[in-house]
């Protein structure tokens, strides 16, 4: 497994939001992580990634225990991630956020700045134009591809999306999540918590069901989709 | 009535100090999101050191200086160490006390060592020159164009080096900086060292325009603060702006009203400055 996640407690303060969980994902896969508001799908997002302590429990990536590693050391492993909300800096040119989305990598041998620039502007042609925009001038949908663009400069090894969908137009989404399966085709594994959870688990290898702060049921996105109970208790009535 | 560009002179170089000393105030709030209090006290510091190796050691005023700012700038990351980094998770407020109390520290430490009297730089006293009916001092221009190097040197520190957009990054948004790879603890030293720099060099601008007094950058943090707010606390270019602007309308404000009202002046622009545009000069207009 490329990620692993064991028995992972973790929390904010005297709240304890994760009771256990379990996630892992493999070598170029696709998982979608669906459950109701509250279930904890965000806050185990942050967990893996160090904004929030791990209490209990263990976190692997590629054989490396990553459990106790902060944000910016997470980041070291090919870990990129995209929070939800606040996932651009607003006040810094699309330029000067994709170079601090190639922080990490600045320096080392085999990363060329604008070699990357390009090839990210293959993948979301509309940020060619507007470089030397702030982020914060450009509409929603614009600051998604922005932030999943920032995430990509490294060439991660895992990338993980935290509802890139969320509060864009439905013309957009289907932009977004076209956008994710060509990068995941293109061979690089994701992990996202998506509310479009019909839509998220068409689209992924698998899905796993977290609810409060708890696994529920794992299967294929199709068996998922297919599953009774996943449609009544956590797709809602269609 | 005609308005006397000695005035506006003034107000430049005032509005150089503002500026420079805004700057740093608000590189400061940028990345560790608090008012620090003791700013103006730091600015005092550097004042003091300079004089101590100027006009009692007798090194000469350059030389001064630059170890006057290099020791202030040690100072910013020593108190750091000895105290704000004890509170980096507490909120702002806390931090905002905790400053006060390093202000009175540092004051009463000035105080103690160098008296409560004013002191003056070991400059050569010369009769001012004259130009275009504007008396002018050599250390008046050597203040202004002290700041717009400094001013410069920061703006190309800020957009065109790795670091420098870092720290843009962390004043906007920390945990997505620490997200992208950044140690941002690192940056915090970096920024108490400008900032403590900038303070140094403020207050010696202060000292050599007036006189090097304990509460000099006290009663300076007035007009300052009032520059950084109105510049939009935290953007560094509105700080300069803002203290241009402050400077300027300070010293002008001379003609109408009696000179001891220049701060009621400084508050007077800031509250009508927040009236119109809340997020400061560059902000986005009224939310």
């Amino acid at each position: 497994m490329l990620l692993e996640a064991r028995d992972v407690v973790s929390g904010y303060g005297d709240a304890t939001i994760l009771n256990g969980v379990d996630l892992s994902v493999a070598d170029d896969e696709m998982v979608c992580i669906i459950g109701p508001n509250g279930a904890g799908k965000s806050t185990l997002l942050k967990t893996i990634v160090g904004i929030v302590d791990t209490w209990e429990g263990q976190i692997e990536f590629a054989d490396e225990d990553i459990t106790e590693l902060p944000p910016e050391r997470v980041v070291d492993h090919g870990i990129c991630y995209v929070p939800q909300d606040d996932n651009v800096f607003a006040d810094l040119t699309i330029r000067e956020n994709l170079r601090m989305g190639a922080w990490a990598a600045e320096g080392d041998d085999w990363f060329d700045f604008d070699e990357r620039v390009e090839a990210v502007y293959e993948q979301f042609p509309v940020l060619r134009e507007r470089l030397g925009q702030t982020a914060g001038s450009l509409s929603g949908g614009q600051q998604q591809m922005v932030a999943m663009a920032t995430a990509l400069m490294l060439d991660p090894d895992l990338l993980i999306l935290d509802e890139p969908s969320a509060g864009l137009a439905p013309k957009l989404i289907d932009d977004v999540f076209e956008r994710i399966a060509e990068i995941n085709d293109a061979g690089t594994p994701i992990l996202m918590v998506e509310q479009n959870a019909r839509r998220a688990l068409r689209e992924s290898d698998r899905g796993v069901v977290l609810d409060m702060g708890e696994n529920h049921i794992e299967g294929t996105g199709g068996d998922l989709l297919d599953s009774d109970e996943v449609a009544e208790l956590y797709l809602g009535a269609t | 009535m005609v308005l006397d560009p000695q005035f506006i002179w003034n107000g430049i170089v005032v509005g150089s100090i503002i500026s420079v000393s805004a700057l740093g105030l608000t590189l400061i709030f940028g990345i560790l999101n608090f008012i620090n209090i003791a700013y103006g006290d730091y600015m005092a510091t550097g004042a003091y050191l300079a004089f101590a190796l100027n006009a009692q050691i007798g090194l000469p005023l350059g030389v001064a200086i630059v170890a006057g700012v290099a020791g202030m700038a040690a100072g910013a990351v020593l108190i750091d160490k000895l105290v704000f980094e004890h509170f980096r998770t507490s909120s702002p407020v806390t931090l905002l006390i905790v400053s006060i109390g390093v202000a009175f520290f540092i004051r009463n430490l000035i105080r103690a060592i160098w008296g409560p009297t004013g002191n003056f730089y070991d400059v050569p006293i010369e009769a001012n020159p004259n130009l275009f009916g504007v008396r002018y001092s050599v250390e008046q221009l050597s203040i202004i164009v002290a700041s717009l190097l400094l001013l410069t040197a920061v703006y190309v520190l800020l957009r065109r080096t790795r670091i420098g957009i870092a720290m843009r990054a962390a004043s906007d948004d920390r945990t997505l900086t620490r997200i992208r790879g950044v140690d941002t603890e690192r940056l915090v030293l970096y920024v108490w060292i400008a900032g403590g720099a900038i303070a140094g060099l403020g207050g010696i601008m202060l000292g050599l325009d007036a006189q090097i007094r304990p509460n000099m950058g006290f009663t300076a943090l007035i007009p300052i603060f009032a520059a950084t707010i109105l510049g939009g606390i935290g953007d560094p270019k509105g700080a300069v702006a803002g203290g241009f602007a402050i400077g300027i309308l300070q010293e002008v404000s001379v003609v109408v009203v009696p000179s001891e009202y220049k701060f009621a002046v400084a508050l007077a622009a800031l509250i009508v400055g927040l009236l119109l545009r809340p997020d400061g000069l560059f902000g986005e207009a009224t939310r």
